[in-house]
């Protein structure tokens, strides 16, 4: 088979991705529904089994707090899938970045004349690194790009909120204070400290305001 | 040469790289192990704590010739040894060869329950240990340098107090997002929902600014950065340097939610201290109020304040003393340069000297 130009970079590129983002490997097709799905099954068929919650199918039929606790799951989990679709996105973003750098830099490395002071290999190195920075500066100042990656934060943001509320309904039921709580008793220690600072220092200095 | 030998050449020359670094490490690694990337700080004492935020004074290494101390103060985001970092890569040694009384704060780490903290309560940080340094040396005024974000405070900071300063030297400082040639940051802030990092947050976590930082120059930062290192890594100084620089990058606090949400909306977004419309504490801060000589440096390849987010503050000031220094690195650069050391940093700490001594 006839050698393809960096082939074996991006097998190894992939194989990293694989290792770092299982469901982000594929480079063709993607996002691949049937891994999400699969995912998805095994996410709920994981939960089901550590809390005993109800299946899906007896979540409308059931009441009170399971039904409640269930469904607070299925949308934590709606939002994880959602982050993963974005995350994907990123991902496709930055691969399409990086094959157009590597793309971009065998033509320019094919009609260029060797120099003597740098080895191919550095050189060859150097025209690649040129242009991928090139590449990655256009795609990273671009609106669209910046959309996509303000939807992937919002999701990272959306799945911590719902995993937070879950465990703030934990605590409350336990008896034990929650992180909203927490947070007025903060904002409420932080006035305090800011008036009694004020104060202080107008004891301090008479008639300073 | 075809393009199918040019990539026969990269993938060798990334085995050769692959095989050096894997017999280096096979043998012991001497040029790794034996490096030293300890941080060699000057020393210095606590004199001052407020909540968590500490003064600190460095030990004189030489008389003092400058009669009005120096407060520095660094970005909440990142520690300050970055103008510490080793004897020879000093900004403090350079201040304290000339003979400058040096004091710098330690921000700290921000606890859950800072994270109603905003950028009026900096202010009032930084207010505490001017007091605490005028009443240590009985002097009505002190000089403050400014770094980055504690650049964009210093100057805030000065013109809320201008009676409490004598000289400002402002490094990297973000000031004026209107320019089209603006930085990543300040584009990517347009779009990203600030409110909603910190009202799920609390404090910004340090590891979701660094992800950021890494992204402005991801080839750059994430393999073009460390492929230069093995290059040289037989070349003791420049990798034990970086491998402090390399500590410091990575070695950041959270930041106070509150603090970094009116720092992206009323900075980077709203641009209202250049509007003069900007309100600390419920004051309007208006730039006009800046009187003392100033001193802006600018590094002419910083990527992530560039050079022209700087420049404007010299011609919104009331200053009649001012001026700006350039120096063709970058935003870091300009702290570990040994080029800047030799000829950048003992410029400024003579016009600091000199600006001192001046009669008012």
């Amino acid at each position: 088979m006839k050698d393809q130009p960096f082939e074996g970079l991006y097998r190894s590129w992939f194989d990293l991705s694989k290792t770092v983002f299982p469901f982000l490997s594929p480079p063709k097709g993607f996002p691949a529904e049937s891994q999400l799905q699969g995912w998805q099954t095994e996410f709920e068929k994981i939960t089901k089994n550590i809390l005993g919650l109800p299946p899906s199918s007896l979540m409308e039929i059931g009441f009170g707090p399971s039904a409640e606790a269930y469904k607070d799951y299925l949308d934590l989990m709606s939002s994880q899938i959602e982050l993963y679709r974005h995350s994907a996105d990123i991902w496709m973003k930055f691969s399409g970045a990086w094959a157009e750098g590597t793309q971009a830099a065998v033509s320019r490395m094919a009609s260029e004349t060797a120099k003597s002071d740098v080895g191919p290999g550095k050189r060859a190195y150097n025209v690649w690194v040129e242009e991928l920075e090139r590449r990655f500066d256009i795609l990273l100042r671009d609106e669209e790009f910046i959309t996509k990656l303000a939807s992937f934060v919002s999701s990272y943001l959306e799945v911590k909120r719902r995993s937070d509320g879950i465990l703030e309904k934990f605590h409350s039921q336990m008896n034990i204070p929650t992180k909203s709580e927490i947070n007025v008793i903060y904002k409420k220690l932080h006035d305090l400290e800011k008036k009694v600072d004020k104060l202080s220092r107008e004891r301090q200095e008479p008639g300073v305001q | 040469m075809s393009s199918t030998d040019w990539y026969k050449d990269l993938e060798r020359a990334m085995t050769d790289w692959n095989e050096r670094f894997a017999a280096e490490v096979a043998k012991g690694s001497p040029s790794i192990s034996d490096l030293n990337g300890d941080i060699e700080l000057t020393p210095s004492e606590i004199v001052y704590t407020k909540d968590r935020v500490k003064l600190l004074h460095y030990t004189p290494i030489t008389k003092s010739s400058v009669p009005v101390p120096l407060l520095i103060v660094c970005a909440l985001v990142n520690r300050n040894y970055i103008l510490d970092l080793q004897p020879n890569l000093s900004v403090i040694r350079r201040y304290l060869e000339r003979g400058i009384d040096v004091y710098i704060i330690d921000w700290g780490d921000p606890a859950p329950s800072d994270r109603y903290e905003t950028m009026g309560d900096e202010v009032d940080y930084i207010d505490a240990m001017v007091d605490a340094i005028r009443k240590r040396s009985g002097l009505p005024k002190v000089n403050l340098h400014g770094y980055c974000m504690g650049g964009a405070l210093s100057v805030i900071y000065a013109s809320v107090h201008p009676e409490k300063i004598r000289n400002l030297v402002v490094q990297a400082a973000p000031i004026d997002f209107s320019k089209k040639e603006i930085g990543i940051f300040n584009l990517w802030a347009r779009y990203i929902d600030t409110d909603e990092i910190v009202d799920t947050f609390g404090n910004v976590p340090a590891s979701f600014m660094n992800l950021g930082f890494l992204l402005v120059n991801p080839v750059g930062l994430m393999i073009d950065k460390y492929v230069k290192f093995y290059e040289r890594i037989n070349e003791k100084d420049y990798a034990e340097n970086f491998l402090r620089v390399e500590k410091w990058v990575f070695d950041t606090p959270d930041l106070p939610g509150e603090s970094y949400r009116q720092f992206l909306k009323d900075l980077f977004q709203k641009n209202l201290l250049v509007k003069g419309e900007l309100v600390v504490n419920e004051v309007r801060v208006s730039l006009k109020q800046l009187r003392a000589p100033l001193l802006s440096l600018i590094a002419d390849d910083d990527t992530l304040v560039p050079p022209s987010s700087s420049v404007l503050l010299n011609e919104l000031v009331s200053s009649r003393v001012k001026k700006i220094m350039r120096y063709p690195t970058g935003h870091v650069g300009l702290c570990v340069s040994k080029s800047a050391h030799k000829e950048f940093w003992p410029q400024v700490a003579n016009w600091i000297a000199k600006n001192s001594m001046r009669n008012e």
